[in-house]
């Protein structure tokens, strides 16, 4: 007798439902930004914030939509540390605020003074080609352009549709973020939820691997 | 000895790192070109084109400063500078806004020479930028006739690029020379280094036919007068 449900059929569906499984993280992740959000401004109360929890307060603010006041707590953080490194992060997150406000060109020239603090990111790189090419600014783009390039010899700029995304190899997951970023002004927050919480979760993947926690020492993330 | 032996090894790690800077860095500039368009049906209108323009730009040491040489059209400037406006459209304005380098430094001011020529010197607003590439200093001599030179630059790369050239004609008054074969166009502003990597001229023009450099001395260096890039930026074309 043969099955109802051929048995290849049955696997392929079993790994489609498998594949599945991460749409489910967004919520939870969700959850756990709103958790550590509601967390840290509880100890802002009580006490000056870290410079680690500066930045976690700032990604969870960007992860659960808050983007006005993740850019606050991004310029309160950059002025409790004097390492390059972690100022650079914050720019980083500063950069995506602002332009998930539609304001490109500023948050190009934060994605900018983030670079020059860490000449090295990638990711400062590609946020800059980004934004530069969306507001049309062509001697910043190709500027960062280059700079991709440079730190990623075979990378190639990846043009998506309509609008320029980006960017080198490697960063691909960079650029599908700057995407979802680019259309909070003008498509609903609950569709691009998930990619900003996507994006909050490697910012804080880059803190792990850029900030002295990680490599050096850990002094600096106690810096006021 | 072993305190020589150290120090020997250090200056050959300072050398190393110093040579492992380019010689140049790349000039983005953005170009505005304002203008009148006439109508078909008559009279006209505002209009205005933003072309890119890249090319190459380097720094120097000379006489105490340290500042950047670049061609002047780079920046919309000099004898050389063709503004590519739509035909019969009668050139208005030109706005330049210049950034140097992968870390997009903006200049603060800018030295024009004595007689109107194709080059500029830049200081940039940010002093880091003569970290981003190597200082270089001119050389006291002329190059001559059948001198083979490397020239440096961006052609249209996002990386450095050198080429070798031999002069095949140096002008009366020894201010430019003419190379061998024609470079392509993003040497523009690169640097002319002679046999011993002192830089000896800036390229000027990058023709499909024939590419030249002027060649640069202490005293041009020092006849530079310099003014705030702001009197440069924005430009009205007189009739």
């Amino acid at each position: 007798m043969r099955p109802i449900i051929p048995f290849g059929l049955l696997a392929l569906l079993l790994v489609a439902l498998t594949m599945r499984l991460p749409a489910a993280e967004p919520s939870e992740a969700a959850k756990l930004f709103a958790q550590q959000r509601d967390e840290l401004l509880t100890q802002a109360q009580a006490r000056s914030l870290t410079t680690k929890e500066h930045f976690d307060l700032s990604v969870a603010l960007l992860g659960a939509g808050q983007f006005a006041e993740a850019l606050i707590v991004t310029k309160l953080g950059t002025g409790t540390t004097k390492e390059p490194q972690v100022k650079s992060l914050f720019s980083f997150v500063a950069a995506q605020a602002l332009g998930a406000q539609g304001n490109y060109e500023a948050a190009g020239e934060a994605a900018l003074a983030g670079q020059r603090l860490n000449p090295l990111s990638v990711e400062l790189a590609a946020l800059r080609f980004a934004y530069f090419t969306k507001i049309g600014n062509a001697a910043q783009a190709k500027s960062a352009e280059d700079t991709l390039k440079q730190l990623d010899p075979g990378g190639q700029p990846v043009l998506t549709g309509a609008e320029v995304i980006a960017i080198a190899k490697g960063v691909i997951e960079i650029a599908m973020t700057i995407k979802a970023v680019y259309e909070v002004s003008r498509e609903t927050w609950p569709r691009i939820q998930p990619e900003v919480e996507r994006l909050a979760v490697r910012m804080t993947e880059l803190w792990a691997k850029l900030s002295p926690s990680g490599t050096r020492s850990s002094t600096t993330l106690r810096t006021r | 000895m072993h305190q020589l032996a150290l120090l020997m090894l250090l200056l050959g790690l300072v050398s190393g790192q110093a040579q492992s800077l380019p010689y140049t860095q790349r000039l983005y500039c953005n170009l505005t070109l304002e203008h009148l368009r006439p109508r078909t049906i008559g009279g006209s209108y505002l209009d205005s084109v933003k072309p890119l323009v890249t090319g190459t730009c380097w720094a120097v040491e000379s006489k105490g400063q340290t500042f950047l040489i670049t061609a002047a059209h780079n920046l919309g400037l000099g004898p050389n500078f063709i503004p590519a406006t739509p035909p019969k459209a009668k050139l208005l304005a030109i706005h330049v806004e210049p950034i140097v380098g992968s870390l997009a430094q903006p200049l603060s001011a800018v030295g024009m020479p004595a007689v109107n020529s194709d080059w500029v010197g830049l200081r940039p607003i940010d002093a880091s930028v003569f970290k981003s590439s190597q200082v270089l200093t001119l050389s006291k001599t002329v190059s001559k006739l059948g001198d083979s030179v490397t020239v440096i630059g961006f052609p249209d790369t996002s990386h450095e690029q050198r080429t070798t050239r031999t002069i095949t004609a140096v002008s009366p008054s020894n201010d430019f020379v003419v190379f061998s074969q024609p470079l392509e166009p993003g040497y523009s502003g690169g640097v002319v280094l002679n046999a011993k990597n002192q830089a000896v001229g800036v390229v000027v023009t990058t023709d499909k036919k024939q590419s030249t450099a002027l060649l640069l001395s202490p005293d041009k260096i020092t006849s530079l007068q310099w003014k705030p890039f702001e009197q440069v930026r924005h430009r009205r074309v007189e009739p």
